[in-house]
């Protein structure tokens, strides 16, 4: 061989390695650009579902939950965020800035990406780095713990393409930075192998604060504690837990204590109420006996707050993903599915929310990855996907995948074609049982 | 896949701790020397020292010096912007103002272009089975709002009756509607005014209007002299501009919304 050729050739492997490494950025980056663009103002899931004839209210006007910001439509929980942002401008006071004071994190990097192109664009901005980041986090994850490439782009696909961060794109509130802090702490703690030898305690501190860090821009954190300590529990010291836990909680109580005495902020717990109102509802439903409790429990359980968040075929897959799944990758899953969701049900004797268990989509996603892989082994295994050469088994493995994927997502994507029934639905699910009391 | 991007070594984490909590001191102290207002310093220091550090540390380690590096600039860079230069404003539209008749003369009037005789519109009727005109009023105490009438299109409608639920700045209030009525003219007018000598009975409440059926001027203001196109509360300093809320609604049997329109 030449020296030309052996340099085409290397320059060749170099590209086509620098593609492979930087082909998951540029493609999510393409899918969650277009579906951003596509769903801000009048078209985001959480104003269009706020609309009476979307979930049934009288409260609001017939425009909706909303408030207009230079004529943009925002659902008119992003006003308690603009307070905030605007007193981290200097444009106000701290007085009266609505109950998201807890979550000033989302408004503090507002106020500084804000100063490039405005209020509502950064933030909408703010929220499509944030779901990349989730897409790339999956992705990886996908790969690390599936150990297959094919999963990890299923899984990071799947991200991109996820009903929850679709509603909330456009919307300036921190709940899409809270599904994505999800992917990307969990990803984070495989990367540092912190439920690994040797346990090393700066891994552990690193993690604590990176949590109790979420904890300034969605209660998340809380969940996320629960899964280490389900999924960690078995391998992890028991005093590397608990210093963990200790660290996040305390972290987590700095804000709310320097907030209403040295800035003056008045943290507003209006929404924190409603979550002791929930307790306070299962409480009661004990009390009554196990009739009164058992029947609550079934309530709770055609209230629709998970297949809401998660459609059919999803949920299905997932189940067959967890069937097939590696003991790890199991394991893994349903430590996270328990703790995910165990504040969603909580909270549907409350309210039936689905994007409360939507914090869930690291497992579901991942199991649904898995399943999806074991498919196309089985395919390949069996040849039901023909005697040709490999690049046309290849090819067929693609459109099979594809064809998946297309089935799997096609709700998520329906309020893109204009549709609106499925961000009705996941906003708030209407559960037939009411509507049944109520006639 | 899964291999680690970048493999810190543990001798290197004091200049991996140095450059997360330096940018933050650096940006913290810009603040201190452009004398912000303490509250506000005090919640920038907060998240400089909480937030900040930790993203420049998992950036640092995960994805090496340089990128850490990068995002430190970029914080101190904006802290700084931030403290010295000019900050976006966003114009909040308002609602939940209010308009007061000025005199028994004075009446608001919205108009409706509804979709009369459109497949939308036959398909809402199949399942309604009340149609409502409802109005968003400031009135005082708890009584019903005596002394206001509705008039759809120069026909009186009946009393308003207060509902539970409130609206922006005052309580709904409803009456109810046919559809024969609605369909009685291309372009619906609903009036509101207050009965001879009760002007001051409560006061309409009007906000920025996103999508009326009639266009932008589907609301207006009559002092009694003149109407105004623009300005929909008179009485108040400067230009008001927007719609009243005066919306028709449509429920099925079970009291679920249909459709509505304003």
């Amino acid at each position: 061989m030449t020296s030309a050729a052996a340099a085409v050739q290397r320059f060749r492997q170099a590209a086509r390695s620098r593609l492979r490494r930087w082909l998951p950025l540029f493609l999510f980056a393409m899918l969650i650009g277009t579906q951003t663009v596509a769903r801000t103002g009048d078209f985001g899931g959480f104003v269009d579902s706020t609309k009476p004839v979307r979930i049934d209210h009288t409260f609001a006007t017939a425009d909706g939950y909303v408030i207009f910001w230079d004529g943009i439509p925002v659902n008119g929980d992003a006003m308690s965020f603009l307070h905030l942002t605007r007193f981290m401008q200097g444009q106000r006071g701290p007085e009266g800035t609505g109950i998201y004071d807890r979550r000033a994190g989302y408004s503090y990097l507002g106020a500084l990406a804000s100063l490039l192109m405005g209020h509502y664009r950064s933030f909408v901005a703010l929220n499509a780095l944030a779901w990349l980041g989730a897409a790339l986090a999956m992705y990886w994850l996908g790969g690390r713990l599936l150990d297959s490439r094919l999963a990890a782009w299923t899984a990071g696909t799947l991200t991109a393409t996820g009903q929850g961060f679709s509603f909330m794109v456009g919307t300036p509130v921190s709940t899409l930075l809270g599904f994505a802090s999800v992917a990307m702490i969990l990803a984070f703690v495989e990367w540092s192998g912190l439920l690994q030898p040797p346990f090393r305690w700066r891994d552990w501190l690193h993690t604590g604060w990176l949590i109790a860090a979420v904890s300034l821009i969605y209660p998340v954190y809380l969940a996320l504690l629960a899964f280490l300590w389900l999924y960690g529990l078995r391998q992890a010291p028991f005093t590397r837990l608990l210093g963990l836990s200790a660290l996040v909680l305390g972290l987590a109580q700095v804000w709310p204590l320097i907030g209403t005495t040295v800035v003056g902020l008045d943290f507003d717990t209006t929404n924190s109420a409603l979550f002791t109102e929930a307790l306070n509802s299962w409480w009661s439903a004990l009390l009554r006996g196990p009739r009164a409790f058992l029947n609550t429990m079934r309530h709770v359980a055609s209230a629709g707050t998970i297949y809401a968040a998660f459609p059919g075929a999803m949920l299905l897959a997932a189940a067959c993903g967890y069937v097939v799944a590696g003991p790890r990758a199991r394991r893994w899953a349903l430590a996270l599915c328990l703790a995910t969701f165990l504040a969603s049900v909580v909270f549907t004797i409350r309210f039936v929310i689905p994007r409360t268990a939507f914090f869930a989509y690291p497992a579901i996603y991942l199991l649904v990855a898995a399943s999806l892989n074991q498919v196309i082994q089985a395919m390949t295994n069996w040849r039901l996907l023909g005697r040709g050469s490999t690049r046309v088994r290849g090819a067929l493995s693609t459109a099979v995948i594809m064809l998946g994927l297309l089935l799997l997502v096609a709700p998520s994507v329906a309020a893109l074609v204009g549709y609106g029934g499925v961000d009705a639905s996941f906003h708030y699910w209407t559960p037939s049982w009411v509507l049944e009391a109520a006639g | 896949m899964g291999g680690k991007a970048v493999q810190t070594a543990p001798a290197t984490w004091p200049l991996v701790l140095v450059r997360s909590i330096g940018p933050p001191l650096v940006a913290a102290a810009v603040l201190a020397v452009a004398r912000l207002p303490w509250p506000q310093w005090a919640a920038h220091a907060f998240f400089l020292v909480l937030l900040v550090p930790v993203a420049i540390l998992t950036v640092d380690r995960v994805f090496g010096g340089r990128a850490a590096l990068i995002l430190g600039i970029a914080i101190v860079a904006l802290t700084g912007w931030l403290a010295v230069g000019p900050v976006p404003t966003t114009h909040v539209s308002p609602l939940g103002k209010s308009a007061v008749w000025v005199s028994d003369a004075a009446l608001v009037q919205h108009r409706w272009h509804l979709p009369l005789r459109s497949a939308d519109w036959e398909a809402a009727w199949v399942r309604t089975e009340t149609a409502v005109v409802r109005v968003c009023l400031a009135v005082s105490g708890t009584t019903r709002p005596a002394g206001v009438t509705v008039l759809l299109n120069g026909v009186s409608l009946p009393a308003l009756e207060r509902e539970r639920i409130r609206c922006a700045g005052g309580p709904w209030f409803r009456t109810p509607v046919t559809r024969g009525q609605l369909e009685a003219a291309p372009v619906t007018t609903v009036e509101i005014q207050p009965e001879p000598g009760n002007h001051l009975a409560g006061k309409v409440i009007w906000g920025y209007s996103y999508r009326p059926t009639a266009g932008a001027n589907a609301s207006r203001y009559f002092d009694g002299e003149r109407w105004h196109e623009v300005d929909l509360a008179p009485a108040e300093a400067g230009i008001q501009s927007g719609r009243y809320i005066v919306e028709l609604w449509l429920f099925d049997r079970y009291d679920r919304v249909v459709m509505t329109w304003y």
